[in-house]
């Protein structure tokens, strides 16, 4: 049979349960808005209750559950690696894009299309010095416009390769930050802002890169970046590398081109392949992949190396087939453009008018059969509209093949703004639903905390009138 | 095929975009209530796109605004497509929970059993 004490033993272990509950709640109402967050609940037992045996009842505070669902945490985690992948695109894309103008005002097609032009004055005055020098100055133009592109390009790309190293930087800062908190949690802590913490580190990490998690048995976390290489295990962390060379297997076609980004694992191994999203892959994308295309590396020329070594390659042969004077005896045309030719995919930046050339020097006579005056400048302003496959590139018009590498770098960042704007919603969607599953919600705790408040009043009013009844007691006793 | 008439008024075009705008908002929050929201609207567009969208203003402003509602149901289009993806994947967890897998390692699927409830 319960006494007085035990009564009043049982109402303030219940106080103190509730004060617990309250406290919880409290903590959720405070970290509402708290990164990484999720909501806690104290689960309550029944204590058992069988009043001739003395077990007078009551409550019990259990386990302080968390409502983290980590399946949409995950979910999170992966939209979050792909919208990262699309906002760095579109941020590097956007640098890239004003190289390429393709409204015909400036850059490398206006002083195509100023050359081809000047050519087609050449050949209705071919001895004309204004004209002959026009020609010399269009072509300066040409020459200087390739160097301008490849200058801005290379400066994209030295950019690209400062970001990408800052990037591997923030992924191994938050890695070192993890394995602290696996340290933390080995040793045995399990509260909630600790798991905040280290869900909120996640997060950071997921639009840097992709990569799986594991929860080990100790608590610990398990990162594997792309799915396969470790970056934290237990107490252990491995440190991702970043080097810039061109592969030797197979050996490079042209040695001295611009060098790739290369991720490398703790061991030194290639990992390049695994990093597929987050602003990493975004990055190595547009590197490796966009770059290269356009200024080459150890296996490829590059598309604007292309272009400017055939119509330097195309304008010169033409000039070389053709006679300044007919003579006796006929002088040869001379080439109108040099490069360096040591190194394939830096054409582009050295492409510059040949140091001999001289108005006086260009050969406008086609020597034939049949010789014509004006023959070779003929040839030149047909340059503008080609019909001759040797005066193409893959197919292209020069004019063309520029606009099918503007066209390359347009459609890649016009797709990079829609996967951006895409991304935004599903990740959206995705903190919505984790929000739904594992979140605080304002409204349930404000509920809980009305319930547990009332709890809590009745409990304190027993006690009080226990109180009293036990002051009456100890009076009847004196 | 039947040519579409023309006797819908302009500004359905610019309803529909708005409602459309709403309709993806929504989908931010994939509940049930929503998705079934989500057919209920897709079916009156499909059914609007059958009769006819008439634009008084001209065939300008019809080719205006379809791009954008293009671009608005593949917004709406993806974001059923994520949440029915998360809720497949919820749905196989789930069900690796609770009956484990089976020979070939796919989830058990555990269908409900049928009840009978009688209430006097």
């Amino acid at each position: 049979m319960p006494n007085l004490l035990t009564t009043l033993l049982s109402t303030a272990n219940a106080l103190n349960v509730f004060d617990r509950a309250l406290a919880v709640s409290q903590n959720n109402v405070t970290n509402a808005s708290t990164p990484g967050y999720a909501a806690q609940r104290l689960s309550l037992q029944a204590m058992d209750f069988q009043p001739e045996m003395g077990l007078v009842g009551g409550v019990r505070s259990g386990e302080i559950e968390s409502a983290r669902n980590e399946y949409a945490e995950t979910n999170v985690q992966t939209q979050f690696a792909a919208y990262g992948f699309y906002e760095q695109q579109v941020a590097t894309l956007e640098d890239i894009e004003p190289v390429f103008d393709i409204s015909g005002n400036g850059g490398i097609p206006a002083a195509l299309s100023a050359l081809f032009q000047s050519f087609s004055a050449w050949s209705v005055a071919p001895n004309d010095a204004v004209a002959r020098q026009t020609v010399i100055d269009r072509a300066q133009e040409v020459a200087d416009s390739f160097q301008q592109a490849a200058q801005d390009l290379a400066t994209a790309s030295q950019d690209t390769d400062r970001q990408i190293q800052d990037t591997v930087k923030q992924i191994n800062q938050l890695g070192q930050q993890l394995l602290a908190y696996n340290m933390e949690r080995r040793r045995g802590a399990k509260d909630a802002g600790l798991d905040a913490r280290i869900h909120n580190t996640l997060e950071e990490l997921s639009e840097l890169t992709d990569f799986t998690v594991l929860q080990q048995a100790d608590g610990s976390l398990t990162v594997l970046l792309g799915g396969q290489t470790p970056l934290v295990v237990g107490e252990h962390f491995y440190e991702l590398g970043l080097q810039f060379y061109s592969p030797s297997d197979p050996p490079p076609t042209y040695p001295g081109a611009l060098p790739t980004a290369h991720l490398l694992n703790a061991e030194g191994k290639e990992i390049t392949g695994q990093i597929s999203q987050g602003k990493l892959g975004g990055l190595l994308q547009v590197r490796n992949n966009l770059l290269s295309s356009l200024l080459g590396e150890g296996n490829q020329m590059g598309d604007l190396n292309r272009l400017a070594k055939a119509v330097a390659d195309r304008i010169n042969s033409i000039l070389a087939s053709g006679q300044v004077s007919s003579g006796p005896p006929p002088q040869p045309g001379v080439p109108l453009f040099t490069y360096d030719s040591g190194n394939d995919t830096t054409i582009a930046q050295s492409l510059r008018l040949d140091p001999g050339i001289r108005q006086d020097l260009l050969a406008a006579i086609d020597p034939g059969p049949p010789y014509t005056a004006n023959g070779i400048a003929l040839k030149l302003a047909a340059l503008a509209t080609p019909q001759d496959e040797a005066d193409k590139l893959d197919g292209f018009g020069y004019a063309e093949f520029y606009g099918v590498l503007a066209a390359r770098v347009g459609r890649m960042l016009s797709n990079a703004r829609d996967g951006k704007d895409f991304k935004a919603q599903t990740l959206a969607q995705a903190r919505s639903i984790r929000s739904e599953l594992s979140g605080v919600s304002l409204d349930e705790e404000a509920i809980l905390m009305t319930e547990f408040q009332r709890a809590y009043q009745a409990n304190a009013k027993v006690i009080s009138v226990l109180n009293d009844l036990m002051d009456t007691a100890i009076h009847l006793i004196d | 095929m039947q040519p579409m008439q023309r006797r819908v008024a302009s500004c359905q075009l610019d309803d529909l975009l708005a409602e459309l705008g709403q309709l993806r908002q929504k989908m931010m929050t994939p509940r049930p209530e929503v998705l079934d929201q989500v057919h209920i609207f897709l079916e009156r567009i499909r059914r609007q796109f059958e009769e006819g969208i008439n634009c008084p203003t001209g065939p300008a402003k019809l080719r205006e605004r379809v791009p954008a509602i293009r671009r608005e149901l593949a917004a709406i289009a993806l974001l059923l497509e994520s949440a029915n993806g998360f809720f497949e994947g919820w749905k196989r967890i789930r069900a690796c929970l609770s009956g484990g897998y089976n020979g070939r390692g796919d989830p058990v699927n555990l269908e409900p059993q049928s009840r009978l409830c009688a209430e006097g």
